[in-house]
């Protein structure tokens, strides 16, 4: 009989979560199609980035996509809201709501665009490197600090006093070398898996965004997709996000254990003055999503639940 | 794909514009695999959506400023005065030129835009065929993206998660090889066929020539001191300085030297706006060919076979860089090194290869890939500056190609070459 | 034919002059960057102008495509003309020109998956900017009809000129 196959595309490594959640789902999908359907992932932006993925599932040109939350907020701009600062009280709890019911409701927002949200995936809590090191918002003024162009990012530093600087992922390594930004917000295991502990000394657990990730499918070719087919993607999508996420979790501190050995100076700041400060960007980065306030409102709703 | 492949040489034969071949030929294989065909678009435009690819155009308009300005004759008065003395010594000075550009240039073909719209017109003036000229300008364009900083490099470290500081530490021998080994090769070679001016000696008055010209080019040697100190300085990055450096030269060329008027400036920015539009065209139109070939993983169909067919090291290495040059005819380099270098590498690395060591390599054969054609970025630059087509390119530009090729080989089985500087 | 070829070098004209302003906001897009980042700054004001990058990017899209359409008229496009001039002349010219038209139908599929692409795009923001993605993606379609104009507009002078259309980077009126 004919076998269906399908592309997944993602932009990390073959040692990434992605991948690992991505070739667990095809295990899974082959074994529940009885090998009618091979779902093929493709790592490191073989199939283009983020942004480009994101399009291809729209147009139909894919099939699956793992992708991170800034890059969809250009076509959905409500998904803004999971860009403001300090949303979350912590990573447990931002996991928590994202793969419960608030996630499923937030999921909901894809559809209307051509995409299919399956599920949201890891989270990526974002702290600040840098080689000028600050305990408080005096010594962050006027620093150069690389973030995502987009206004949950920008906005978020700017009120703080920092100088956000767009540069391209690319040349960040390059540009903290050299000096041309001070800073940059990233992830614990992107500065070990891009080597940016190289060029770096301290690294300022602000915990600003807890930036989440997420499987999607693309409408038009899920649609298209026989019933049973369909159910057994979904059927097999909980288990492949679970093996992820413990993957990821596992990942992320041994990233945080390599950080240390590599001798990155771990500053913890009292971070009460720092979202005191970012809080009136709250008002101009829901100006850019229509339904942010309510959305807000349904999450802090679900925080106080949970 | 093979009907892909085989459609793709039926219209380079057939004369038609490459970046229209390279978009035209995956159009059966998008068919066939149900891929919708406004894939073509997207790719396309999506692949020019770089900040880096700026540098291309900035660095052909400072060259052609330069060049209308007046930097040019007097860096060009300036080299000829230092090594103009020796036979083939502007085209040896062409290379060094490119070599001091790869301090500044992370790219290829920028390289090559910056030193060609000057040195070819000028070479060409003195006694240089134009093809020689224009072959000398592809060939060295390279430099650029092995001496650092470079952007292939970037690209390699952070697929495969490599260090890039190490990386750049590597290229810099190489670099200084593939220079040097060119500037000999010019040398012997218009000794032999009378290029250029004749020899004349003549200590006292080389010496007066060279602080005359000195003087003449002060401020133009000074961009080269702005850019790297900005770059070095944490002023700017790459592509910044390079649109720092048009600007500079417009500068100096407006109210310095005052050999450009304002009334020229819609043409050079017209013209430049065309140079780089013709070789940023086939940039976004490669990309849909790179789509294809990515969707029927035919790279890591041919990287399986290699790591299959050998044990050896060195027959490995051997077997890489044919491959690769294979792939560097055909496909942009950027492109290979992202779909490539993640399933080549770990192979290297199961082959005891040093992965710094491997990073090098794939980076200055790809480089080399920039040069062979029919699909070579310093090609279409060389042969849009000069003015010529490519076939016209092809006799003299061999033996710069088997010089690159040994240089390679040189890289390839001395790893000292690039990990002296590293370790 | 001469009434059409005037026609079309009106528009290359126009094109010229919007391809310089192109470039000129490519600089003031780059050169904006380094000027807030670091100059500004010397005077005690603390800005960021991201937009400025969006500006550059974006205005390099329009102008491949506009420029890539402008150096079509002359037929300046680089191609391998090694084959056309090996076999008989009247052959080579007829391979060349049915080359050109095969080009030309391309055009006509860029407009129309552009313009669907474009479509898809209309809500798809710059982070920065905010502009609609359809104002940069309209620089294919845009820059395709632009090419099959220019196409036309080669081919037509070529048989007016009689000119041969081989060859073409020899034939460059820069
Ligand atoms: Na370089
Ligand atoms: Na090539």
């Amino acid at each position: 009989q004919a076998v269906t196959e399908l592309r997944l595309g993602h932009v990390l490594s073959e040692q990434s979560s992605y991948h690992v959640a991505g070739t667990k789902l095809s295990e899974l999908v082959d074994q529940r199609t009885n090998g009618r359907v091979k779902i093929v992932v493709f790592a490191n932006s073989a199939l283009g980035g983020e942004l480009r993925l994101i399009q291809s599932a729209r147009t139909g040109a894919i099939d699956l996509m793992f992708n991170s939350q800034p890059s969809l907020e250009n076509t959905i701009r409500d998904l803004g809201v999971l860009s403001l600062p300090w949303l979350f009280d912590n990573y447990e709890q931002a996991n928590r709501l994202m793969q419960g019911p608030m996630g499923q409701r937030l999921l909901t927002l894809l559809e209307p665009v051509g995409m299919v949200g399956l599920s949201w995936f890891n989270l990526f809590e974002r702290s600040v490197l840098t080689n000028r090191p600050f305990t408080n918002l005096a010594e962050a003024r006027g620093l150069k600090i690389r973030v995502i162009q987009s206004p949950g990012y920008v906005e978020t530093y700017r009120a703080i006093g920092m100088q956000p600087t767009p540069t391209a992922y690319a040349e960040l390594f390059l540009a903290l070398q050299n000096g041309v930004v001070d800073a940059a917000e990233l992830a614990p295991d992107q500065m070990i898996a891009d080597r940016f502990v190289e060029v770096i000394r301290h690294y300022v657990l602000t915990k600003t965004h807890q930036l989440p990730s997420v499987l999607i499918a693309s409408r038009s070719r899920f649609n298209a997709l026989p019933a049973d087919v369909q159910a057994a993607i979904r059927a097999s999508v909980p288990a492949a996000i679970t093996e992820g996420l413990a993957y990821y979790n596992r990942f992320r501190e041994e990233s945080f254990v390599e950080v240390r050995r590599r001798g990155i100076n771990i500053i913890e700041p009292d971070l009460a003055p720092f979202k005191a400060a970012a809080r009136p960007a709250y008002d101009t980065i829901l100006a850019n999503a229509p339904n942010g306030r309510a959305l807000l409102a349904e999450i802090e709703a679900a925080k106080a639940r949970a | 794909m093979i009907g892909t492949a085989i459609a793709l040489i039926i219209m380079f034969a057939a004369a038609v514009p490459i970046a229209f071949s390279l978009g035209m030929a995956p159009l059966i294989a998008l068919d066939a695999q149900g891929i919708p065909l406004i894939v073509i678009a997207q790719a396309a435009l999506e692949s020019l959506d770089s900040f880096t690819l700026l540098a291309i155009p900035f660095y052909v308009m400072a060259g052609r400023i330069m060049l209308a300005g007046g930097m040019a004759t007097r860096l060009v008065g300036l080299a000829a005065a230092l090594v103009g003395w020796v036979r083939g010594g502007l085209g040896a000075a062409g290379v060094l030129t490119a070599m001091f550009f790869a301090t500044i240039s992370g790219s290829s073909s920028a390289t090559a835009a910056a030193i060609g719209s000057i040195l070819v017109p000028e070479m060409t003036k003195r006694n240089y065929p134009k093809p020689y000229a224009a072959a000398i300008i592809a060939s060295s364009g390279e430099i650029g993206v092995i001496i650092p900083p470079s952007i292939p490099m970037v690209i390699y470290a952070v697929t495969v998660s490599e260090s890039i500081g190490s990386l750049f530490l590597a290229g810099i021998l190489p670099g200084l090889l593939i220079g040097f080994s060119m500037m000999a090769l010019i040398i012997v070679q218009s000794t032999m066929r009378g290029y250029g001016d004749p020899t004349r000696f003549a200590p006292r008055e080389i010496a007066r020539d060279v602080w005359a010209a000195t003087k003449r080019a002060a401020l133009s040697l000074l961009m080269p001191v702005i850019v790297l100190g900005g770059i070095y300085g944490g002023i700017f990055t790459a592509t910044e300085a390079a649109v720092v450096a048009a600007v500079y030269a417009l500068i100096l060329g407006l109210f310095v030297y005052k050999e450009l008027r304002w009334r020229d400036l819609p043409d050079i920015l017209a013209g430049s706006a065309k140079t780089s539009a013709i070789v940023l065209i086939i940039v976004a139109f490669a990309s849909v060919f790179a789509y294809v070939l990515t969707t029927y993983q035919a790279p890591q169909a041919v990287a399986a076979w290699l790591t299959a067919v050998t044990a050896s090291p060195l027959i490995f290495l051997l077997l890489v860089n044919g491959f690769l040059f294979i792939v560097g005819m055909f496909m942009e380099t950027l492109a290979a090194i992202i779909i490539l270098a993640p399933v080549l590498a770990p192979a290297a690395i199961a082959f005891g290869i040093d992965p710094i060591h491997f990073g090098t390599i794939v980076v200055v054969n790809l480089a080399v890939g920039m040069v062979t054609p029919p699909v070579g970025v310093n090609l279409f630059v060389a042969c849009s500056i000069s003015k010529l087509r490519m076939e016209q390119l092809m006799p003299p530009l061999l033996p710069f190609l088997a010089t690159l090729i040994l240089c390679l080989l040189i890289i390839t089985y001395v790893p000292a070459l690039s990990l002296a500087l590293v370790r | 034919m001469k009434l059409i070829l005037a026609g079309i070098d009106a528009v290359n004209l126009l094109l010229k002059y919007v391809l310089a302003l192109l470039l000129v906001m490519m600089t003031v897009g780059a050169l904006g960057q380094v000027i807030v980042r670091f100059v500004v700054p010397l005077f005690g004001f603390n800005a960021s102008a991201a937009w400025t990058e969006e500006v550059a990017r974006f205005s390099m899209i329009w102008t491949v495509f506009l420029g890539a359409a402008w150096a079509l008229r002359h037929g300046e496009l680089i191609a391998l003309d090694l084959v056309t001039h090996a076999v008989p002349r009247m052959l080579g010219i007829a391979i060349k020109a049915l080359a050109y038209l095969s080009c030309a139908a391309f055009c006509l599929l860029l407009i129309v998956v552009g313009l669907e692409f474009a479509e898809i795009g209309e809500i798809e923001r710059s982070p920065v900017l905010g502009l609609s993605k359809w104002y940069v993606f309209m620089a294919l379609p845009v820059g395709a009809g632009l090419m099959v104009m220019n196409i036309a507009g080669f081919l037509l002078a070529c048989i007016i000129e009689g000119r041969d259309p081989r060859g073409s980077l020899d034939a460059v009126a820069d």
